[in-house]
């Protein structure tokens, strides 16, 4: 059996999983956001020492 | 830490250069020599001391680090008075924690977190990634807090508290870090754009998804998979088929899904018999899903568009999502009047001598208020007891004090400087003349009718265009058979997809839009841009616009063997005034002045007394000295004289500067052909030597305008416009600042606001400048024009391509396929021009 026929369903299914956690992600606000995330990579995280 | 004491290396405008004094906290430049030289940290104002002690003793010296890092430059918005009143923090909060505020301002946090409660706030001041680091600090450093979100762009700050938390604790902590915090009622409105948002991203999402996936699908096919077949238990199948029947099951929900916005808009166009662009993108995009899908099933599985179509829907929903957030704003002008007035009121209590603290809403008609100096009045009212001096600003735009006493009657929004007052209620809320202000001023915005796009008007022409061209294509192929005009039709649809209206064009608005935001000019929206390429006529305010907007010395005279000794004393005496007159003087006296110390000039002044709205007496070095306004006042200068001894030694005269650049400005704009007015609420003689100095021909300055009459006289010009009555005639433009240009902002078709920290003018205006210069509008417009000239360029390539394509596809020559292929190399094509079209912006609109 040509392997593509494993393949393909697979890639389906993977590509089907991250839309799926797309949609839940935005339906929590991540993305409610686009300009302020961008900002952030510049900040270093600190340790919190407690 | 304190190292960088005296200077702060900057760089201005992309070049490195010398160093450069300013604030430590605000970047603002220091004016005077004694803040530069002095060996504590420099600072522009107590506020900004201030703040930079609190962020230092917090531990959070990193904000500065990362002001740097960031390579933010120039002044910040600043949102704290130059004098902070000492209990700034303390008292006016107190409403935050008022269970029946929070009913209506404050959110229960979702399901999973009982007890929590959320606010939002607008936070005046935020600017970069610095201000997000520290904001979000607050979160450690106030108790009770469980999370501090802020977002940039609307400049909204999401405080979520635990059940002990309180938000007040949270304000007064924003506060002292250094940014003014307001709160926001969360509306209905905005809920509802949230959830169109997501659902558009998770639109293009599916679009994304489904296009990637089916144009791997597609390249095989390219590639000739054709050939290969599979065996599977005997049975023959054709990969080819499998890849095909898989393109078009994952393109329904494209087509389905994220299809729908355009479905909806083309035919609610065509219900309201409109001719909208998204009419034959819709009729490209279904006439060729129907036939890939025909062709799938009835077995020529050659012909399927799966992957382009899936393409431009994705493009499509993108580009038309990018432009549609940066024109969302989170304020709208009915949080605005819960800025300009306070929270809180003092209400006097009949016959006790007690004030007693209330929100104002709960305030009624005849109530008598306290406000205290320093602070806003929140009414419209009559001055039942007390004297003091008023700063109308808001109102007036000028930067001097008028003196109010029993009787006189005073605004809402306008601020009590000097002494306590008490004002009887007489008018509150929306009609205060505030109030009204605010009310026009929506008016206008949501009347602005809008301004008939270029694209628009031609996309009119082009659906009928296409439509004719359509059925005569059918016509004339149909004598080759039903087949081949099937296949020409289908051609012609997909090359005549409007790229340049649906992409090319938004594509070069929004480069242009953040183009002018790196130079500090912020503007609303893509329509703009356009209409300031149609602006005839410029209107500009005076004070604080072309002048710099605060009191100058102009000239001191003194005549007297005892110069060295009056000056001394004129600069001891108005020390201790915080008139902006006595500020001005000060000012202008502290080189002049040789003193090591203010302390030991302060030490020999005796017996002084502030004369309310006059000047100052008092003793210095053993003489009595009077320096008070004359009661002549000498045509466009306020003259205030100095007497020793009650003998007259000397004269200052005042004035408010002109900006630097301003008259080359002015002098530039008119030389392209602007009409340009000058608009103030001075009086007419002063506006009169200001439009001499800049150039404006005397007839085109007006004085001694209100609020109200400045919006009439915008409106009145564009009607009695003197140019061809045509829908192309010159449109208006009026750039100001503060709340008295708020409606005159609204009223004009374009409105432009300068830096002033008032929000209501930035809720007015279509755009608004980071800093203060004319030569920023001068950028705008020449961007303008440049914009739509690229525009302009992208159509004529778009209208040959199409002439050709049109023409072959009559012939024959172009197949649904290559016309598939076409599509998106015209597009790209267009993608470079409007990249290219930068270059030559580059010359005029670059920083």
């Amino acid at each position: 059996m040509n392997i593509v026929l494993l393949f393909l369903p697979i890639a389906l299914i993977l590509g089907f999983v991250f839309v799926c956690a797309f949609i839940w992600v935005t339906f929590n606000g991540q993305y409610d956001d686009l300009e302020t995330p961008a900002h952030r990579i510049l900040l270093d995280d600190e340790k919190q020492e407690n | 830490m304190i190292s960088h004491s005296d200077s702060l290396q900057c760089s201005v405008e992309g070049k490195s250069s010398v160093f450069a004094h300013q604030c430590l906290h605000c970047g603002n430049l220091l004016t005077t020599e004694k803040q530069k030289v002095s060996r504590h940290s420099p600072f522009c104002c107590a506020g900004c001391r201030a703040v930079y002690q609190m962020i230092q003793s917090e531990g959070l010296g990193r904000y500065y680090e990362i002001k740097q890092q960031v390579g933010w430059q120039g002044s910040a918005l600043k949102s704290l008075p130059a004098e902070l009143p000492d209990d700034i923090t303390h008292t006016s909060l107190h409403y935050l924690d008022d269970p029946e505020f929070l009913r209506h301002y404050a959110l229960e946090a979702p399901e999973n977190s009982l007890g929590r409660k959320r606010m939002r706030f607008y936070l005046e001041g935020v600017h970069c990634a610095a201000c997000v680091w520290i904001t979000e600090k607050v979160e450690e450093l106030v108790p009770g807090v469980a999370s501090v979100k802020l977002d940039l762009a609307q400049s909204l700050v999401t405080v979520e508290i635990l059940p002990g938390g309180s938000f007040r604790a949270v304000a007064e902590k924003l506060i002292q870090i250094g940014y003014h915090p307001h709160p926001i009622r969360s509306q209905k409105m905005e809920q509802y754009q949230v959830k169109e948002n997501r659902q558009w991203m998770i639109r293009i999402a599916v679009a994304g998804a489904g296009a990637g996936n089916i144009m791997l699908l597609a390249v095989s096919l390219y590639a000739g998979l054709i050939e290969t077949s599979v065996d599977t238990a005997g049975t023959h199948y054709s990969l080819a088929r499998i890849f095909q029947w898989v393109s078009g099951i994952l393109y329904l929900p494209v087509f389905l899904y994220s299809g729908q916005p355009f479905f909806k808009s083309a035919w609610g166009a065509i219900r309201s018999r409109e001719l909208s662009i998204d009419i034959p993108i819709v009729f490209g995009i279904v006439v060729g899903s129907i036939t890939s899908y025909y062709n799938l099933i009835s077995g020529q599985h050659d012909l399927i568009y799966f992957d382009s179509f899936a393409s431009l829907i994705f493009l499509l929903l993108g580009s038309r999502f990018i432009l549609r957030r940066a024109q969302q704003r989170a304020l709208t002008s009915s949080h605005l009047i819960r800025f300009l007035t306070p929270s809180c009121v003092d209400r006097v209590q009949p016959f006790k001598n007690q004030v007693e603290r209330i929100p104002l809403d709960q305030l009624k008609l005849g109530d008598v208020v306290e406000v205290s100096p320093n602070t806003v009045i929140p009414v419209d009212g009559e001055v039942v007891f007390g004297e003091s001096t008023l700063n109308r600003a808001l109102l007036t735009g000028e930067p001097k004090l008028e003196e109010v006493h029993e009787g006189s009657f005073v605004n809402a929004g306008t601020t009590n400087v000097s002494s306590l007052l008490h004002v009887k209620v007489s008018r509150l809320g929306v009609e205060t003349r505030l109030g009204k202000i605010l009310s026009s001023m929506e008016e206008y915005l949501s009347r602005k009718a809008p301004i008939m796009e270029f694209a628009q008007e031609i996309s009119r022409y082009f659906v009928v265009a296409i439509f004719g061209i359509l059925i005569a294509l059918v016509v004339y192929s149909s004598q080759y058979g039903l087949e081949v005009a099937l296949n020409r039709v289908l051609a012609l649809a997909i090359i005549a997809c409007p790229c340049t209206f649906a992409l090319a064009t938004p594509f070069s608005f929004t480069l242009s839009l953040g183009r002018l935001a790196r130079l500090g000019i912020l503007i609303k929206g893509a329509d703009v841009i356009e209409a300031l390429s149609r602006v005839r006529t410029i209107f500009i305010d005076k004070t604080g616009t072309i002048t710099e907007g605060n009191l100058e010395l102009a000239t001191c005279v003194i005549d007297s063997q005892h110069e060295n000794e009056i000056r001394e004393a004129v600069y001891a005496l108005e020390m201790q005034s915080k008139h902006p007159v006595a500020r001005a003087i000060v000012h202008y006296l502290e080189p002049l002045v040789n003193l090591s110390d203010d302390h030991t000039a302060l030490q020999k002044t005796e017996e002084v007394i502030e004369v309310l709205g006059r000047g100052m007496k008092g003793r210095y070095a053993g003489q009595d000295y009077r320096i008070e306004r004359s009661d002549r006042e000498t045509p466009s200068s306020e003259g205030v004289a100095i007497f020793r001894n009650e003998i007259k030694v000397g004269q200052m005269t005042f004035q408010d500067s002109v900006r630097a650049g301003s008259t080359e400005s002015i002098g530039r704009l008119m030389k392209l052909g602007y009409q340009v007015k000058i608009l103030s609420g001075d009086s007419s003689l002063t506006v009169r030597k200001i439009a001499e100095i800049v150039g404006v021909p005397q007839e085109q300055a007006l004085g001694e305008l209100s609020p109200e009459e400045k919006s009439k006289i915008v409106l009145n010009s564009r009607h009695s416009s003197n140019l061809a009555p045509s829908k192309r005639a010159g449109l208006t433009m009026m750039v100001g600042d503060g709340a008295n240009d708020a409606v005159a902002l609204a009223a004009a078709d374009v409105g432009i606001a300068v830096q002033s920290g008032i929000e209501l003018s930035l809720r007015a205006a279509d755009g608004y400048l980071l800093r203060t210069d004319l030569r920023l509008i001068e950028k705008l417009l020449a961007a303008s024009r440049e914009t739509m000239h690229v525009v302009r360029r992208n159509f004529s390539i778009s209208l040959i391509y199409n002439l050709i394509a049109i023409y072959a596809t009559f012939l024959g020559k172009i197949t649904p396929l290559l016309a598939a292929i076409l599509m998106p190399a015209v597009s790209l094509v267009l993608f470079a021009s409007a990249l290219y079209g930068t270059r030559k912006m580059r010359k005029e609109v670059s920083a």
